[in-house]
């Protein structure tokens, strides 16, 4: 609750979300933060085409987009581009990848507090 | 001689000189001188004696004393025998006799010499003067005749002892009947058979035949009859007295001799291999003028009877060995057949019955437990079960003593033996009185039991009848340790045999592999069937080289299997998994091999066991339930997130708590019917009569809901529920559900798209409803959930308008 209110001024944050009412809620949070929010978007593909749209600072990623789809190609790009994310999941399980899993991750459910604290650290 | 009487004084005579004898005097003496024959001339009242050469020889060292001295005198013990005959004579009879005994020579024998002779009276002057005798010495015709008469009869006598003695076998009895013909033939009040001990002073009755004879004890000691009795006995000298009273060293002996009221005797040794072993003898309560007949026929008696004994003896013991021999080859034949054990024992049986005579058999082994005895054979059933469980002690009886003691037990008479009282009912009812029990041992020595003999009279065992029973004992020794030994063996391969079929029907009963190794080589000596589903090769195709093993291992796990096997060798109990590819299938498969060494007696790893799985599927149901948790979690912690993002967005914006929780139980419901179906999914129709129902009672009369079966999964009921609450809520607060009036029909049906994949097309149609103005504008957070949730989450296309009678919806979207 002690976080500024401008945490993220200026940031573009990208965020990959399947559920629509926790999607909407976190925009919701990052915009009170201060920055700019690309997306929210449900699926892989629409995700990756906001990427090569829209420049961004850092992304939030849920892991499972539903039916079987996980959201790692996302992480792929995000890591070839060299942007930040963090993984914001219900899943037990994440790949245990070592790229991912070593990745800050945050486990539903969570407040806005710990998502906009999460993304300060990722991008200080 | 004619010599000496011309020169002998005659004048010193009652004869007078010789010159003033008459004629006829002297033509007597010159017959007397003239005789060959013995010849005398007894003169006058005086008995003067005249003789002639050939007496001369006959008077031996008397002469030539007696010449021309009274006969009387010269002659004091013949005289006495024939003074009665000369008197006669001289009265003037002539008289002959035959034989007439005559000790002539004065050494004690009257019957020394014998004669025929003739007493002639001589006259002169009318009367008779003189007595001439002329006599022929019959001494020594007369001892041959009476050496063949004592020769004869000693002849039948032995005969008539071997006679006797032929048909006897016990030794006993033999001695008794010598006893008893020795002493009818002396006419004796006591003949007896002594065997002597090894002291060679103490002798022992062992038979005897007694008339009237005064009480004497078995036992007697040879020195207290004399100092060097027993040193002529050891030399083999036949030894007797004829009067005790006489010739008894002293008084002390002769004290012995009136204490067992002897006064004569004769006792002959028997000496053997240079030991004195026996004495015979007669004894007689009055004094008794042995002969050396009488001395000879003890000698001979002694002799006989002994070699009589010892025949019988022998004849004994070889008929005995043959009885046993043939009675322990039987039986041992028995044994080694595997006989039932009462037949193995039954020729033993025969045997003490062809012994003992009448008798019954009984055979006792000791128990595991060490202190009791059990009967095996013999007797009956029923005696079996009065005695089973008989003590093995010091205080017991019959074999339970024998068994304690290591030695034979004979009881005579039951009624007669103390330890017998608390038994003795048993004596009765199985009718018994003697009772021999005789141990038995193995070849090791272990005591085994008893061979027992019961005799319905009372009985007591000689030296005979124990060494008879002492061999049989020792073969039927034999006969039961080899039966003993032979059941543990066959109990042995039983249970060997057994446990091998237990394993062998384990092994093929498992639905798991079972295998053994050899611990030095690693070469497979066992598989079981199990092995043909879980490896899909036969169990020959992994016995040996434990390369063949290895070559069904998937590669990159052989080394690990192999090292596992290794820990196994050395001692460890290891569990690992490896991957097979299947042969029969080709298919690959999970195993899960448990290895634990098998050790034999010192402690060492001979063998490995093991047992092979197939964990395939439980490999892949472990996996699912892992997708499955990881699901649920995920499932959970994002419905969490979404009421989360509900509460938010109802209540931080002045909602109310009912709406919040109607949305809630909305998402209740949805869940429930996902769990209900079991299959994850959850058919449009029920979807929209739960939340219909949930509503408005009665609803179900008032809408209309039809179309085909089509079923939603999880993600899309989540999303499709709430979206349907927040119709059914706007319809029974202003719409079709909220008056009398309204009408609602839901239909839906399946599209294709242009690609061919499935679409649902549902449609939510309410009409004849009255609306309010202020009503028509109102978008809420409810008609936001409808529109945008559906679109976003689902790629759903809502087309959502409210008309002037009612709410119109329609909601495609893409089916998995």
């Amino acid at each position: 609750m002690s976080e500024p209110a401008s945490a993220l001024d200026g940031t573009r944050i990208l965020l990959v979300e399947d559920e629509y009412l926790i999607a909407i809620e976190m925009a919701r949070w990052l915009r009170t933060a201060g920055a700019t929010v690309v997306g929210p978007v449900p699926s892989v593909d629409r995700a990756l085409d906001l990427i090569e749209d829209d420049g961004i600072d850092a992304a939030v990623l849920d892991i499972n987009l539903g039916d079987g789809d996980r959201v790692y190609p996302v992480a792929d790009r995000l890591n070839a581009l060299g942007v930040p994310y963090l993984f914001a999941t219900g899943d037990v399980k994440v790949s245990d990848v070592a790229v991912y899993r070593d990745r800050p991750r945050l486990e539903k459910p969570f407040g806005e507090v710990e998502v906009v604290r999460a993304l300060a650290k990722l991008l200080s | 001689m004619a010599g000496r009487i011309r020169a002998h004084d005659w004048a010193a005579t009652s004869l007078g000189a010789s010159e003033a004898w008459s004629d006829r005097l002297k033509l007597m003496v010159e017959q007397v001188l003239a005789s060959p024959l013995v010849s005398t001339l007894v003169c006058g009242p005086g008995r003067v004696l005249i003789y002639n050469d050939a007496a001369a020889r006959l008077y031996g060292d008397r002469h030539p004393a007696a010449l021309g001295r009274p006969i009387p005198k010269t002659f004091p013990e013949g005289w006495a025998t024939v003074a009665p005959l000369y008197e006669r004579a001289f009265a003037g009879e002539t008289i002959s006799v035959a034989r007439q005994p005559l000790d002539t020579r004065g050494e004690g024998d009257p019957a020394a010499d014998a004669f025929d002779a003739t007493l002639t009276p001589v006259r002169e002057s009318g009367a008779v003067a003189h007595v001439h005798m002329i006599g022929t010495e019959v001494g020594e015709r007369l001892r041959a005749e009476t050496a063949l008469r004592e020769s004869e009869e000693r002849q039948r006598f032995l005969l008539g002892l071997s006679d006797g003695l032929r048909p006897l076998s016990d030794p006993t009895e033999i001695q008794r009947m010598a006893m008893k013909l020795l002493a009818e033939k002396h006419d004796v009040m006591r003949a007896a058979y002594l065997d002597v001990a090894a002291d060679g002073d103490t002798v022992t009755m062992a038979a005897r035949f007694e008339r009237d004879a005064a009480p004497t004890p078995d036992r007697l000691r040879l020195s207290d009859y004399g100092s060097d009795i027993a040193d002529a006995f050891r030399a083999g000298r036949t030894l007797f007295v004829r009067d005790t009273e006489t010739e008894a060293g002293s008084d002390a002996q002769r004290e012995a001799y009136r204490a067992i009221g002897v006064r004569a005797w004769i006792v002959a040794p028997l000496v053997k291999q240079g030991r004195l072993i026996a004495v015979v003898g007669v004894q007689s309560g009055e004094p008794r003028h042995w002969t050396r007949a009488d001395i000879r026929q003890v000698d001979d008696v002694a002799e006989r009877t002994w070699a009589a004994v010892e025949r019988a003896r022998a004849e004994t013991a070889l008929r005995d060995s043959r009885t046993l021999l043939a009675a322990q080859n039987e039986a041992f034949l028995a044994a080694v057949s595997d006989l039932p054990l009462e037949r193995s024992l039954d020729p033993m049986v025969r045997a003490a019955v062809s012994h003992f005579g009448e008798t019954r058999c009984a055979f006792y082994v000791v128990e595991p437990n060490e202190a009791e005895l059990r009967l095996v054979a013999g007797m009956t059933a029923q005696y079996a079960d009065d005695v089973d469980g008989f003590k093995i002690d010091a205080d017991s009886l019959a074999c339970g003593l024998a068994v304690h003691l290591r030695q034979p037990v004979i009881t005579p008479d039951v009624r007669l033996e103390q330890r017998w009282a608390p038994w003795l009912w048993m004596a009765e009812k199985h009718d018994y009185r003697g009772v021999w029990s005789f141990p038995m041992k193995t070849a090791t020595g272990r005591r085994l039991g008893t061979f027992d003999f019961y005799f319905g009279r009372p009985r007591d065992a000689d030296a005979s009848d124990r060494a008879f029973a002492t061999d049989l004992a020792h073969a039927a020794g034999i006969v039961i340790s080899r039966h003993q030994e032979a059941e543990k063996r066959v109990r042995a391969e039983m249970l060997l045999r057994e446990s091998e079929e237990r394993f062998a029907q384990f092994g093929a009963s498992s639905s798991d592999a079972l295998w053994i190794r050899d611990a030095a080589t690693l070469a497979m000596e066992y598989v079981s069937p199990a092995i043909r589903t879980i490896y899909g090769v036969s169990p020959d195709d992994l016995i040996g080289d434990p390369a063949r093993w290895l070559a069904l291992i998937r590669p990159e796990d052989r080394d690990g299997a192999y090292a596992h096997l290794e820990k196994a060798r050395a001692g460890e109990e290891v569990v690992y998994e490896f991957r097979i590819r299947r042969p029969s299938d080709g298919e690959e498969r999970w195993i899960r091999n448990t290895d634990f060494p098998l050790r034999d007696a010192q402690g060492r790893v001979q063998r490995i066991g093991g047992i092979a799985e197939d964990v395939t599927d439980a490999k892949r149901a472990a996996e699912r339930q892992e997708v499955l948790i990881n699901e649920l979690q995920h499932r959970a912690r994002n419905l969490l997130g979404v009421v989360a993002a509900i509460a938010d967005r109802t209540l931080k914006r002045g909602g109310s708590v009912e709406a919040f929780e109607e949305r809630l139980k909305a998402l209740g419901r949805a869940q429930g019917l996902l769990s209900a179906g079991g299959s994850d999914t959850v058919a449009v129709g029920a979807l929209v009569r739960a939340e219909l129902a949930a509503h408005a009672d009665g609803a179900s009369n008032r809408a209309r809901v039809a179309g085909p079966d089509v079923l939603l999964n999880a993600r899309q009921v989540q999303n499709f529920a709430l979206a349907l609450h927040e119709l059914t809520t706007n319809a029974v607060k202003y719409g079709a559900l909220a008056g009398a009036s309204g009408r609602l029909s839901v239909t839906w049906e399946v599209l294709l798209d242009r690609r061919g994949r499935r679409r649902l097309s549902l449609t939510w149609a309410e009409s004849e409803v009255t609306i309010g103005p202020d009503t028509v504008k109102r978008r809420g957070y409810g008609t936001e959930l409808i529109q945008e949730a559906l679109a976003y989450a689902l790629q759903a296309q809502v087309d959502y308008r409210k008309g002037p009678d009612g709410v119109r919806c329609r909601i495609e979207m893409p089916l998995a």
